[in-house]
């Protein structure tokens, strides 16, 4: 089978490929056809069956095409006395009948890709949405922006942080009130030094009443020896006597409150180190516990942040990526506008055709077609040269 | 306040495409699908600039920018083709017609916000 015994076939497979948005080329039989020609090829063997004048450009339009490895001379001119007028009736038939159904097929096809790339494109959107708010709600998390018990927004570091300076300065606290029970208990000991310098002081006083007794008891011994004479004066010794003993029994007293009040605050002062004992032991263990649990936290922290960077970066990278797959999709406008131009063509080919009107002029006919042409790459494949601009980088102009 | 951008274009992926360059890029956007469309949606609202296209069912977006320009409190809305359309003469009609740039399909996002920023209107 040959470009030209078989050039609807041909045309055919063109157009269906170009359908799906291929621009490279079509083998029939070895022989290869650039994707913009089958069409042509189509065109002009349909239109080249009743028109010598076509037949003609139609082989020249082979000879013509890039890349066109099928045997030149596989063209076999058909004699126009061999064509028939039933031949031609029946092609013309086919071509009215088989012109819109091509036409239907390109226009499904067109449709399906826009609504599978639309739809495509939605999907990709709402990824890219989705990813955008999981990327916020991580970094938030990363960041650690929490609304704290006073309604302010801080990081979990910075909370973390301030957990770590409230903890130092509550310890502070506690260490200044072990501090101050320090003082106290010297000062206790400062008392209990005191209370012997008291007893002491009350022995003193019973010693001074003992010799105050023994004083008096001489006096009164020498009053007696003084006889009557010394009458008056034994009273007083008597009463010096008595008030020796009121002394004593004074200081013993004395002494006794004091060892009392000096034992109590002996005990006090053993119960305060002890209990200042437990109090720095539990404070160290307290300080040794939170500095753990802070960097239990810090560590947690550092990870957190570590995973939620590399998350935000995989994250980013995909985000970027959805954006070139949404950017590639921008072919799917072109491809609707290529064969939507197509389409038409073969719908004015049909209508030509069912009018039955005799002739056709190719040259305004290709003239015409190469006008609704919007993109660089359609008027390269209506030349018939390779095509390089599909899908280029765009180009802006500023008025 | 986000600036707000229309977007004119029949095929829904470009429109997809468009709003989702120019909304991660803070803008907000208003959609048509051709240029009847976008007329209507011209209620008086402030648009701060708009992407068209001018291969559109309906009305073309040649038509639809000669039309704009003649509504009083869009006259000065700058607007950016954006079509496959890359033959001087259509270039030079956008230009007549009013519009301040022309962007050749396929876009990168990043030309085209360029190209809004030095555009759009304070």
């Amino acid at each position: 089978m040959s470009v030209v015994e078989r050039p609807v076939v041909v045309a055919l497979m063109g157009v269906g490929l170009l359908g799906a948005g291929v621009t490279a080329s079509v083998a029939p039989e070895g022989g290869l056809v650039s994707a913009g020609i089958p069409l042509l090829g189509a065109i002009l063997a349909v239109v080249g069956m009743r028109l010598p004048a076509v037949r003609l450009l139609r082989r020249t339009e082979t000879a013509l095409v890039p890349g066109v490895i099928a045997e030149p001379a596989v063209v076999p001119e058909p004699a126009v006395e061999s064509v028939t007028s039933e031949g031609e009736n029946r092609l013309d038939e086919l071509c009215v009948r088989v012109l819109p159904i091509w036409s239907r097929q390109i226009e499904s096809a067109r449709t399906q890709s826009e609504s599978a790339v639309a739809n495509l494109t939605n999907s990709f959107a709402d990824i890219d949405a989705r990813l955008s708010a999981a990327l916020d709600v991580y970094r938030n998390a990363a960041d650690g922006m929490i609304r704290s018990q006073s309604g302010e927004q801080r990081s979990v570091i910075e909370l973390i942080d301030k957990g770590r300076n409230d903890l130092s300065a509550m310890l502070e606290r506690l260490r200044s009130g072990m501090e101050a029970r320090s003082g106290v208990f010297n000062r206790v000991k400062e008392i209990a030094k005191f209370t012997n310098e008291l007893r002491e002081m009350a022995t003193t006083v019973s010693g001074i009443a003992t010799q105050t007794n023994l004083l008096a008891l001489n006096a009164a011994i020498e009053a007696a020896r003084a006889g009557e004479a010394g009458r008056g004066f034994s009273v007083v010794a008597d009463e010096v006597r008595k008030l020796s003993t009121l002394s004593d029994n004074a200081g013993k007293q004395i002494c006794q409150r004091v060892d009392a009040v000096s034992g109590s605050i002996l005990a006090i002062a053993q119960m305060t180190e002890q209990q200042a004992g437990l109090e720095e032991q539990a404070m160290r263990d307290s300080e040794l516990m939170i500095q753990g649990v802070l960097t239990v936290f810090g560590d947690t922290v550092g990870y957190l942040t570590q995973a939620a960077a590399e998350f935000q970066d995989e994250g980013q990278a995909v985000q970027q990526a959805i954006g070139e797959v949404m950017v590639s999709l921008q072919f799917q406008d072109r491809i609707s506008q290529i064969l939507g131009h197509v389409t038409a063509d073969l719908g004015r080919l049909e209508a030509h055709l069912a009018s039955g009107e005799q002739g056709i002029d190719v040259e305004a006919w290709l003239d015409d077609l190469a006008r609704t042409y919007t993109t660089l790459e359609q008027q390269d494949h209506h030349r018939g040269v390779q095509n390089n601009s599909a899908g280029a980088a765009a180009e802006i102009t500023f008025f | 306040m986000a600036k707000t951008i229309m977007i004119v274009d029949d095929s829904a992926t470009l429109r997809q495409v468009v709003g989702i360059a120019l909304k991660g890029a803070g803008y907000e956007v208003v959609e048509a699908c051709d240029g009847k469309d976008a007329l209507g949606k011209l209620d008086g609202r402030k648009i701060h600039l708009i992407v068209c296209d001018v291969n559109m069912p309906n009305m073309d977006g040649i038509t639809f920018v000669k039309e704009m320009k003649a509504m009083a409190g869009y006259k000065f809305t700058p607007v950016i083709m954006l079509t496959t359309e890359a033959g001087e003469a259509k270039k030079q009609e956008g230009q007549m017609a009013g519009a301040r740039a022309w962007v050749v399909k396929p876009f990168q996002p990043p030309q085209m916000l360029n190209a809004v920023s030095k555009l759009i209107l304070p």
